[in-house]
């Protein structure tokens, strides 16, 4: 079991590159928000800098929700790859379930896999964080920002995202692979085809979906009204964001169909459009899983785009009443760490491209049979290559729009949290969007569209009428 | 007619139905199917496509849950196992061979035989070994044992879906359609490997095919019209056969 294991490690390594940059991008998360504490830490004893102790105080606990939404928002990515992995997988699991294996066993092997290449990320996220941080850290030190104070990197601490990192990858992987359990052997003897080609029939209850958004969102709320009090009330905000986030994907086969439905009808009525606005919602569940990466990272940036322009908004009250050196010098440094932690949350959209691609070119693939089938009733491969981009746009489209509502409001809710005890600023206030975010993530998604259509599209129109309908 | 008493059975089954759908769309499969399978030799299933033929197989081979009727493998009914007792059975007692997708594309060719061992987690005795060794031998693999599947033509990935059932030793080994995907005389070389494994080995095969001239190989052939047996012959040339299937379908 354990051969196989590592024979699929090493013989398809492709389909792991998706794990390993999210783990990668977690841990270097974890390293870069370790290291900036212990960098502050001995900045503040060291020299003069951020005297101001609620902004010191801010920045530790919005690292401590970074890290955690970084380490939520990959598990539940990598347990989709491991998902869209098995469904690619699922004749050669049937074989192996024919040849006797128990479903179970084959799991295990799978959440060792994860293992694997949790570790593998952990590792390399960890030594790139290091890097990152060393060479802003002696930048900065160059630049005058910081004093010279000897502070070495390594810290035992740093295990931990590395373990952290093996445990989520191979919990998300265990979680992931439930399709595993779903493969009947009756697959591999190729007479069922179409059930192999069938979705994983999840056996989704909605409610369990609607009871943690509901939930979420009261917890949400409460630490919202606890903010008016104290920042802390992020310590309740976030984890009831996360729960009430946690619903909506939990729920996404039933809260995205009908946007997509809405998205598909912007493309008029031409035949392969109605074509690929059929596929988009003929497997409600594939198509969320299919978007719901994408919601993700839109939701992250636009959240912290959203908390960051708040914060900007609002930090004029704070940067009246403190002395203005430092009120400057605390304004850049919260620019610096956002800009930081922008930077990698765009790396986890990025992730959900990867996502995207991989799943409509399963898609693709599960669906040769029927493309052929087109082609031989005579739609040409401009049509072909129209229907799997237009699919591609729906889905993004719908994923972007969905993105940029959640996270204006987790933004919003995260700014009022964090601020509105803060006696300058006294108080609830409206949300500040940045226009040009909308702009960008709404052209970003098209252009992601068009990009992640690309290999899929290849695909479909190098099907011949011919071998499509032959037997497999 | 052939005398069923005078050999031991590999696997009985008895009043075998299947159903699919419920309420008004119920569609009958099989209906009371009773069908014994010998040791030594080679049984071909017989029919036009949605005979009913894949469904008896896959009810034979446990993968299915038949609606009534028993299976029985000795003195075990199969059709009251659970799928971890279905699932060590498969191990143990049955050998695959297929039109496609046979052989894990990540293994290697030696892997992939023994993979059955692998699964079971049992050690190779160094007699197992040997038979092991000489099936191979045999159907000519031992230069293809560090490749992969996809280096191999179809007919060497099929004697190697042969070699893996063989392993086992299993009491009854499938073949769907096994020359589906190969040229006449690949077809041919493979179906006498599995006479040869009949004959050599005393082992029980069943092949399921709508090919008459590869049911022109097999002991025994039995035709599966609508859901029921309706023919159950000895050797029989191939040109008698396709008169036979061409009447069935006339019937139909």
């Amino acid at each position: 079991m354990i051969r196989l294991t590592l024979r699929e490690l090493r013989v398809a390594p492709a389909q792991y590159v998706a794990t390993v940059i999210v783990t990668t991008i977690g841990a270097v998360l974890a390293t870069i928000v370790i290291e900036t504490d212990r960098v502050l830490g001995s900045q503040s004893s060291a020299g003069g800098f951020t005297r101001h102790g609620f902004v010191r105080l801010l920045l530790d606990v919005l690292g401590s929700v970074f890290l955690f939404v970084a380490i939520f928002v990959s598990c539940i990515v990598i347990a989709n790859t491991f998902g869209i992995v098995m469904t690619a997988r699922a004749r050669r699991i049937a074989l192996l379930r024919l040849l006797g294996a128990e479903g179970r066993t084959l799991r295990r092997g799978v959440a060792l896999e994860g293992v694997i290449v949790g570790a593998v990320g952990g590792v390399l996220g960890t030594a790139v964080g290091l890097t990152v941080a060393g060479i802003l850290v002696s930048a900065l030190t160059a630049a005058g920002t910081f004093v010279p104070a000897p502070s070495p990197l390594w810290t035992p601490l740093l295990l931990a995202p590395v373990g952290v990192s093996i445990v989520t990858t191979g919990a998300a992987a265990w979680f992931g692979s439930r399709r595993v359990a779903a493969v009947t052997p009756l697959e591999a003897t190729g007479t069922s085809q179409e059930a192999s080609q069938a979705d994983l029939r999840r056996r989704s209850h909605p409610w369990i979906g609607y009871t943690c958004l509901g939930g979420g969102l009261l917890i949400l709320l409460a630490g919202v009204a606890i903010g008016s009090r104290t920042p802390f009330g992020l310590f309740v905000a976030a984890p009831g964001g996360a729960l009430s986030f946690l619903g909506f994907v939990l729920g996404s086969s039933s809260f995205l169909p009908p946007v997509l439905r809405i998205v598909g009808g912007l493309f008029g009525r031409s035949a392969p459009v109605a074509l690929a606005r059929a596929n988009a919602l003929r497997h409600p569940a594939r198509s969320a899983r299919s978007t719901v990466g994408l919601v993700i990272g839109v939701t992250l940036v636009t959240m912290f785009a959203v908390a960051a322009a708040c914060f900007n908004t609002e930090a004029g009250a704070v940067a009246a009443s403190a002395p203005p050196q430092e009120a400057a010098s605390d304004n850049n440094f919260v620019a610096l760490v956002l800009g930081i932690l922008g930077v990698l949350i765009g790396f986890s959209l990025a992730i959900a491209a990867v996502g995207l691609v991989n799943s409509l070119s399963l898609s693709v693939l599960q669906r040769r049979r029927e493309i052929g089938l087109l082609r031989a009733l005579g739609l040409d491969r401009r049509q072909i290559r129209v229907m799997v981009l237009v699919e591609s746009l729906q889905l993004t489209i719908a994923g972007g729009a969905v993105g940029l509502v959640l996270g204006v409001v987790y933004g919003w809710a995260a700014a009022l949290t964090a601020l509105s005890s803060d006696h300058h600023i006294g108080g609830y206030f409206l949300p500040t969007i940045p226009l040009v975010l909308v702009v960008v993530v709404l052209v970003a998604a098209a252009v992601l569209a068009v990009l992640a259509s690309l290999v899929p599209a290849r695909r479909a129109t190098a099907v011949s009428p011919v071998t499509a309908l032959a037997v497999e | 007619m052939h005398r069923m008493s005078e050999r031991t059975s590999a696997v009985r089954a008895r009043g075998l139905r299947k159903v699919y759908g419920d309420g008004g769309g119920e569609v009958a499969a099989l209906r009371e199917v009773d069908l014994d399978i010998e040791v030594g030799r080679l049984t071909a299933i017989m029919g036009p496509s949605g005979s009913g033929k894949s469904t008896l197989m896959h009810l034979l081979a446990g993968l299915d849950k038949p609606t009534s009727g028993s299976v029985w493998y000795g003195d075990l009914d199969i059709t009251a196992m659970d799928d971890h007792r279905l699932t060590a059975l498969r191990r143990t007692e049955i050998g695959f061979v297929f039109q496609a997708f046979n052989l894990v594309p990540t293994l290697t060719v030696l892997e992939n035989v023994l993979l059955p061992f692998d699964l079971a987690g049992t050690k190779l005795d160094a007699g197992r070994r040997r038979w092991i060794d000489e099936r191979t031998a045999e159907l000519g693999l031992t230069p293809l044992l560090a490749r992969r599947p996809h280096q191999l033509s179809g007919g060497q990935q099929q004697r190697v879906a042969i070699a893996r059932a063989l392993a086992i030793r299993p009491r009854l080994i499938f073949a769907d359609e096994p020359t589906g995907n190969l040229d006449s005389r690949t077809g041919r070389e493979v179906l006498s490997m599995l006479q040869a494994a009949t004959r050599d080995h005393g082992q029980a095969v069943v092949l399921v095919t709508h090919d008459a001239a590869a049911a022109a190989h097999a002991d025994r052939v039995v035709f599966i019209s609508d859901g029921s047996i309706v023919h159950d012959v000895g050797k029989t040339d191939a040109s008698t056969l396709s008169e036979m299937v061409l009447e069935l379908a006339g019937h139909r």
